[in-house]
């Protein structure tokens, strides 16, 4: 297979799922485009990367989350750029045409947002990517406990955010 | 509210798509990069035999003829001719290696125009080259 066509092959594959999680982590669009792609970048650079990995997709996961991290860090040093953005935070989740779906899934997306990033990463692995904790682990360099128990602290606070909408639309 | 209804409501929410316009514009942006990469390795390279060339063209068009003239000439030169002890097959008796010996005498001797020596000219045993025996037969003769 050319490498071309290898590189088609990873983004039809991969792309969506790189997508959601770093839109999660930037709740931006445009970051989440520029970290996209130079991920695909990094791969076209170096077409050996993922000789021998078991699992693309938790691979691909987890540069994408240490390429999150990294614009994260270079971003604190520009806060005030940072608080400009805050205004046009983005979500992954689609929106709906019931309204009261809808609302659901604003404040979802609100209490998403607030949680701390790595209970954010690990909340949408397990959630929207279906990855057990020890894939968890594995990608965001953490214990499997760690994985576990932030998980458990995240899903907490969205079900306390959300429990009146949740009950209303049962 | 029950935690794995919760969560599996989540699960069920679905993730807005990729916009369609970034497959391209990412693919794009990938294979520059690769290409990028790859390009300045050759440039560099042709640009270096470039610098070294370009300068005088003739001169190391010259200087790579008169090469090939001279390892044409030390090849030929080299080129091992064949000798009489090459030519001359394989002697199989030992009166034909005396023949052989001869005649190559004799060729020696034309070639560095000596005359073959006589059998008048060879020298002849001295009286001081008689063996003592013979010296004390004459004195006792006498």
């Amino acid at each position: 297979m050319s490498p071309s066509v290898e590189l088609e092959r990873l983004y039809d594959e991969h792309a969506q799922a790189l997508y959601a999680f770093l839109l999660h982590l930037t709740r931006s669009e445009p970051d989440t485009h520029d970290l996209l792609q130079d991920l695909f970048v990094k791969l076209a650079r170096h077409p050996n990367l993922l000789n021998d990995i078991r699992n693309e997709r938790a691979f691909l996961l987890q540069m994408a989350h240490h390429a999150a991290i990294d614009l994260s860090r270079r971003r604190q040093t520009r806060a005030q750029h940072y608080d400009e953005l805050e205004a046009e935070l983005a979500t992954a989740i689609a929106p709906a045409a019931d309204p009261d779906e809808q609302v659901f899934r604003e404040v979802l997306s609100d209490a998403l947002a607030e949680l701390p990033p790595d209970q954010r990463a690990v909340v949408h692995l397990k959630l929207w990517e279906g990855l057990t904790f020890e894939e968890i682990a594995e990608a965001l360099g953490v214990s499997p406990n760690t994985a576990a128990s932030r998980y458990r602290y995240g899903i907490d606070k969205l079900r306390e955010r959300l429990r009146p909408l949740y009950d209303e639309t049962q | 509210m029950n935690t794995d209804d919760f969560e599996k409501r989540m699960q069920r929410l679905p993730m807005r798509p990729v916009p369609p316009t970034w497959r391209a514009d990412i693919l794009r942006a990938a294979r520059e990069a690769r290409r990028s990469q790859t390009a300045p390795e050759r440039s560099e390279a042709v640009s270096w035999w470039r610098a070294l060339f370009w300068p005088s063209p003739a001169a190391w068009a010259g200087v790579a003829a008169v090469w090939a003239l001279i390892l044409g000439l030390n090849y030929s030169a080299s080129t091992p001719e064949p000798t009489l002890a090459a030519v001359s097959a394989p002697l199989a008796s030992p009166a034909e290696l005396r023949m052989a010996l001869a005649q190559q005498r004799r060729l020696a001797i034309e070639l560095l125009e000596l005359t073959p020596p006589t059998e008048a000219e060879s020298p002849k045993p001295s009286s001081e080259m008689r063996p003592r025996s013979d010296s004390n037969v004459e004195q006792v003769c006498v």
